[in-house]
């Protein structure tokens, strides 16, 4: 996850929706499709990971003020 | 006519009749009016009788060397002087009368009691005038210096008693310091009272521009004979109004003189003027440290009770400070535990508004992640949904016409047709169309 530090969760979110969009209109060739669905996976999995990560920060943002 | 005589006969019958005429002796009173010793002790005299300007009567005297000296010893030692001119004298004289010297008065005694008693007249009656004209008492008006320290002296300087006076004075062991200043004087003889009254105006003089404490006048040692001119009326007035206390030291066993009684204060000798005069300063120094030990007395008194009650305010000041201290310390005190308390109460609200809120946002931020997994969720459905291979595992191909799917591609017979299937990719050509619609 090199680009962590640039990565955006919204933008990521939006390219997401758009390429599933693209996906329901069909009009795209199989290798495109192909190319799609892995760009969108991998932005998914990335989302996910950002998700737990954030979940861990505020956990450990609250657990700290607490030990304080 | 008588037969005449011979002066020799003329004297010889006045010697005659002289002596069958006279006694041998006569008492006879006479003031000296000359008086000459003669080289072989002999003394001629001339006694005279007089009234104020007059002479009544005059004859020449003598007293031959043996009896003179008789007479001159004895007349010393009871009238305290010698025989000299202006003397009244009670004589015994035998009347002689020589062929060639002619009439005179062989002096065979001299009575020194009647000198005695007529210098005592004379001295009554210098006293008699002096009270009279109120110069007894002039001097003693003066009040005495207490510690006289300019001291004008009358006296002569080779006198011994001068410098008994002197050595008294200027080495006496407190070593009090007495400025005095010398004005000589002759202290005997005829010139005496003269000298002493000029050097009293001497001093009047200089003490116009520098006063003097005292006048002192002093003599001593030496005769005590011929102490005459003390008793003088003209010095005794210039003693009287002086305008200085004058003290007396003039040194003599007899009945004290005028000058004596004329001044404020007659001492026995010198050395007693000078302890009289040191004594003042004792007396005064003695009084000073009276004085000075009251005023340490008063002083330690005064220091003692002003630091009582110094002492008293400090302690008065102290408590009423203590007890300030302690009400503000209370007050403090007070205030503190108020800050305090006040401070928990916000702290605990602040504290429970903070945990509320804390809950408040986790649960907001809990939703938000879980909103955004759903959203994750329903996109990977929607994308496993659309994923070609998804279709291929059922058993659906998908058929493409140069990259186009079929259903856009517009298909006509003969055209090159490519299937995709899970595991196979078929090419094929398309033999003939069938619409559906």
């Amino acid at each position: 996850m090199s680009d962590q530090k640039n990565f955006s969760y919204d933008k990521a979110v939006a390219r997401i929706e758009e390429i599933v969009r693209l996906l329901e209109q069909d009009d795209k060739s199989i290798d495109e499709l192909s190319v799609l669905v892995k760009e969108a996976s991998k932005l998914v999995k990335d989302c996910k990971s950002k998700l737990r990560m954030t979940e861990e920060d505020i956990l450990k943002a609250f657990g700290e003020d607490e030990n304080q | 006519m008588q037969h005449p005589l011979s002066l020799s006969e003329l004297n010889q019958l006045i010697q005659q009749a002289l002596d069958i005429q006279l006694h041998p002796s006569y008492w006879v009173i006479a003031e000296i009016g000359e008086l000459r010793d003669s080289p072989r002790g002999h003394a001629y005299l001339e006694l005279v009788e007089k009234t104020d300007q007059q002479i009544l009567a005059k004859i020449r005297g003598n007293i031959w060397s043996y009896t003179y000296r008789g007479i001159s010893s004895r007349f010393s030692s009871i009238t305290g002087q010698s025989l000299k001119p202006g003397m009244k004298v009670l004589a015994q004289v035998s009347v002689q009368f020589h062929e060639v010297y002619g009439l005179s008065l062989n002096i065979k005694d001299i009575d020194p009691n009647f000198t005695l008693g007529e210098k005592a007249r004379k001295r009554q009656e210098t006293i008699d005038r002096l009270t009279k004209e109120g110069l007894m008492e002039l001097n003693r008006q003066f009040i005495l210096p207490q510690v006289p320290q300019r001291v004008a002296i009358i006296s002569s300087a080779n006198a011994a008693g001068f410098e008994d006076f002197i050595n008294q004075v200027d080495h006496n062991r407190e070593g009090f310091q007495v400025h005095w200043k010398l004005y000589q004087a002759t202290l005997q003889g005829d010139q005496a009272a003269a000298s002493m009254t000029l050097a009293i105006e001497q001093v009047e003089m200089a003490n116009q521009a520098h006063p003097f404490d005292l006048l002192v006048i002093i003599r001593g040692g030496g005769a005590q004979l011929d102490l005459d001119c003390f008793d003088d009326y003209g010095l005794a007035k210039a003693i009287a109004n002086t305008t200085l206390p004058v003290v007396t030291g003039i040194g003599h066993e007899r009945d004290e003189s005028i000058v004596d009684m004329v001044a404020h204060t007659k001492m026995k000798t010198p050395t007693a003027v000078a302890a009289f005069i040191l004594e003042g300063f004792r007396e005064f120094e003695d009084l000073l440290e009276k004085h000075l030990k009251i005023l340490e007395r008063n002083a330690a008194y005064h220091l003692q009770k002003e630091e009582r009650k110094i002492s008293q305010h400090g302690h008065l000041l102290k408590s009423l400070f203590q007890n300030q201290k302690n009400r503000a310390q209370e007050r403090t005190n007070l205030l503190q535990y108020r800050i305090r308390s006040l401070a928990n109460q916000a702290i605990k609200l602040r504290s429970h508004q903070l945990e509320t809120m804390e809950g408040i946002f986790k649960k907001e931020v809990q939703g938000i992640l879980q909103q955004q997994k759903d959203k994750m969720e329903s996109l990977k459905t929607d994308l496993i949904r659309l994923d070609p291979a998804t279709f291929f595992k059922k058993g659906y191909t998908r058929s493409e016409i140069n990259g186009l799917p079929i259903s856009k591609a517009n298909p006509q017979e003969g055209d090159q047709l490519t299937t995709y299937g899970a595991k196979t990719t078929i090419q094929s050509t398309i033999k003939s169309i069938e619409n559906h619609e």
